[in-house]
């Protein structure tokens, strides 16, 4: 059975080889050779919004889909696993190597820096859109002891239900029923049935990221906090205000799915 | 007799090895706790935990040794992990039902006794922990065990007059990270392996059970070893063995999973060294091995999570229990619960 897939997937890849070999040629011939040979960091940046505000931890104050009020003293949360589609529908998928925190990013609006990551090496094309996943993959939340933005020293580990905390929102609603008026949501979980991790997939809106010698473009995303409360599930702080285990946290991951958009591409 | 001659043939041919082992200058023999080395012991399934990415040295086991002794993790300096896991008391908390830390203040879970760790393949009563590497996290960082945070231990260790070069002499690194300090506690508590009682070594063929200790094998492979399994004495699975018919305060698994299907169920333990052990179950709450028979036998409370295997207890005479008691007792590693490679230095 095996051999007749690899002698399937043979007779389908060779030629697609050799095909995509020749017109590789075509197009470098009427293409400045340069361009397309090397490698350049693509960078992205990150900016918080509550709807159309920009996010401001404590001073802000915000409504959700429910009409609850809500402030906002912390917000993390993990990316990882980045692949870049080409024009060509081919992928670039980053490397990971589990020594080390590569590709791995945890964005936090309480540091500045770690709102724009760069990830180097990607070999020059045109891109159009990204993959990744907000959260981290089994393989490294069961491969012990990390480091980097994956030491469990950032707070975003669960000792008790090992695994890390792929989003962390604090805050405060005077609807909410918990102690202080405490919202707090710390969303893991990478075990079916309460597997967390959501993958998103972006267009670049029909822009290109043109990664050259000389140009490392640039992605700005858009990260909307009130999606977390919102579609689709509309939270109510009355009775949804704490959730820290993976089964509890499933609604609040369903609504960060999609809390990420492309705002534009510079290419520069 | 023969028992003797058999018994000090082990404790001679360390010697006669170590004796091979002097140089003719006559410098000291090395120690034999210098020599960490690991070697799956015999008839032992391969561990699910290997040193893979933690290469084991003699250094880095050392230093995890030293780690799990110092109170310095703690954020009083008060406890450390050697508080409430004592060697001789194969590293459980003797006579503490639940565990007792900094502040005086008291878990709700039981010391379980430490050794064979890298064949869990999850940690914890609940199986909340998925690996060796991890577990120390929860127990430095539990604000009622030793309640510091990981920053502070890695800064402390840090500032300290000699850890820097004990992780330089270990990892060949000049800065302490978590990660590093993980790794040094997997080496040692990796090391902390049981497999020289008198069970094990009448499996190897190097010692007899008398008639009764016997019978209590016969007895515990007919009612016990379907979850108590050989020779780990664990199949590390999660059940109801019948302590409770309500779980209010701590629903076990179901804490990890969120699943009612696994409220009550606990992970066996291993009856390895378990008459040293005491007191008995994830909340301390029997004291003797006789009264854990004794719940089998007429306390085991049904429930929806009971396990199937014990809705009827378990029937065993009275001659039966004792001689299940003798047999326990032939699971005690003497050299284990003594081992110098082990003690804080
Ligand atoms: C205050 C007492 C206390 C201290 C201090 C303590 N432990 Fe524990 N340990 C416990 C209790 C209680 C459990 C069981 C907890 C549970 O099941 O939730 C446990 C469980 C464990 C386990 C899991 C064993 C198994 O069979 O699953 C390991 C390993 C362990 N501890 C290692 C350590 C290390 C390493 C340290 C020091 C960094 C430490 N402990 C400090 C009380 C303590
Ligand atoms: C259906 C599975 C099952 C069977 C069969 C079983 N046990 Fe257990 N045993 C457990 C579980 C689960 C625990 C832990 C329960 C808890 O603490 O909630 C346990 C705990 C124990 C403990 C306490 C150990 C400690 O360190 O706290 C002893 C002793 C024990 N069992 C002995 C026996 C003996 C002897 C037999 C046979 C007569 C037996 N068990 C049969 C599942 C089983």
């Amino acid at each position: 059975m095996k051999k007749n897939i690899l002698y399937i997937l043979s007779i389908l890849i060779i030629p697609a080889i050799v095909i995509t070999g020749c017109k590789k040629k075509e197009k470098d011939d009427d293409h400045n050779h340069s361009d397309l040979t090397g490698t350049n960091a693509m960078r992205m940046e990150f900016t918080h919004k509550v709807g159309a505000q920009l996010l401001a931890l404590t001073t802000g104050n915000y409504t959700n889909a429910n009409g609850d009020q809500y402030t906002v003293s912390r917000f993390r949360y993990y990316l990882s696993n980045f692949r870049f589609r080409k024009t060509d529908g081919t992928y670039y998928t980053v490397p990971s190597d589990v020594n080390t925190d590569f590709g791995y990013f945890l964005i936090d609006e309480d540091n500045a820096a770690s709102k724009n990551i760069s990830i180097p090496n990607i070999p020059a094309g045109d891109y159009d859109a990204v993959e990744f996943l907000i959260g981290i993959d089994s393989l490294r939340n069961t491969s012990g002891a990390q480091t980097g933005t994956l030491d469990p020293a950032n707070g975003m580990f669960w000792s008790w239900n090992s695994g890390y905390i792929f989003m962390m929102f604090e805050g405060n609603s005077p609807q909410s029923t918990a102690a202080s008026n405490a919202l707090i949501f710390h969303a893991g979980g990478f075990k079916e049935p309460s597997n967390n991790i959501k993958k998103v997939t972006l267009t670049f809106n029909g822009s290109k990221a043109m990664v050259r010698n000389n140009i490392s473009p640039e992605i700005h995303f858009i990260v909307d906090v009130s999606e977390i409360f919102s579609n689709p599930n509309t939270i109510n702080f009355a009775t949804l205000n704490t959730a820290h285990m993976p089964m509890a946290c499933m609604p609040i991951a369903e609504n960060y799915a999609d809390m990420i958009r492309v705002d534009h591409v510079h290419n520069d | 007799m023969n028992r003797l001659i058999k018994s000090l043939g082990w404790l001679l041919i360390p010697a006669v090895f170590s004796a091979c082992s002097v140089d003719p200058d006559l410098s000291p023999a090395p120690l034999p706790e210098e020599k960490i080395e690991f070697v799956i012991p015999q008839g032992f399934p391969q561990p699910v935990y290997n040193f893979t990415g933690n290469p084991l040295t003699t250094d880095g086991f050392k230093l995890g040794r030293k780690l799990f002794h110092d109170p310095l993790l703690s954020r009083d300096n008060s406890t450390s992990c050697e508080s409430c896991h004592q060697q001789f008391a194969s590293f459980a908390h003797l006579d503490h039902p639940v565990s007792h830390g900094i502040d005086n203040q008291f878990g709700t879970r039981n010391s379980p006794s430490l050794f064979n760790l890298i064949w869990h393949p999850s940690f914890m009563w609940d199986g909340g922990i998925n690996h060796i590497e991890v577990q120390p996290i929860a127990p430095i960082t539990n604000p009622i065990e030793m309640d510091e945070s990981l920053g502070n231990v890695i800064n402390k260790l840090r500032n300290h007059p000699q850890y820097p070069a004990l992780f330089k002499k270990a990892f060949g690194s000049d800065s302490i990270t978590t990660q590093l300090m993980l790794r040094a506690f997997a080496q040692f508590m990796g090391m902390m392996n049981s497999y020289r009682s008198k069970y094990d070594k009448y499996i190897r063929g190097e010692a007899e059970l008398t008639l009764q200790e016997n019978s209590g094998l016969n007895i515990f492979r007919a009612k016990c070893e379907s979850c108590h399994k050989e020779p780990l004495f664990s199949d590390f699975s999660f059940r109801n063995n019948g302590l409770d018919d309500v779980f209010p305060s701590d629903s076990g698994r179901a804490h990890i999973t969120s699943l009612p299907e696994d409220i009550g169920k606990f992970k066996v333990p291993s009856l390895r060294n378990v008459s040293v052990s005491r007191p008995y179950m994830h909340d301390g709450r029997l004291q003797t091995l006789s009264q854990c028979i004794d719940h089998y036998r007429f306390h085991v409370k049904p429930s929806p999570t009971l396990d199937p295997l014990l809705v009827n207890g378990i029937t065993l005479s009275e001659s039966e229990k004792q001689d299940l008691l003798q047999f326990l007792n032939t699971l005690t590693d003497y050299e284990f619960i003594n081992d110098p490679r082990f003690k804080p230095n």
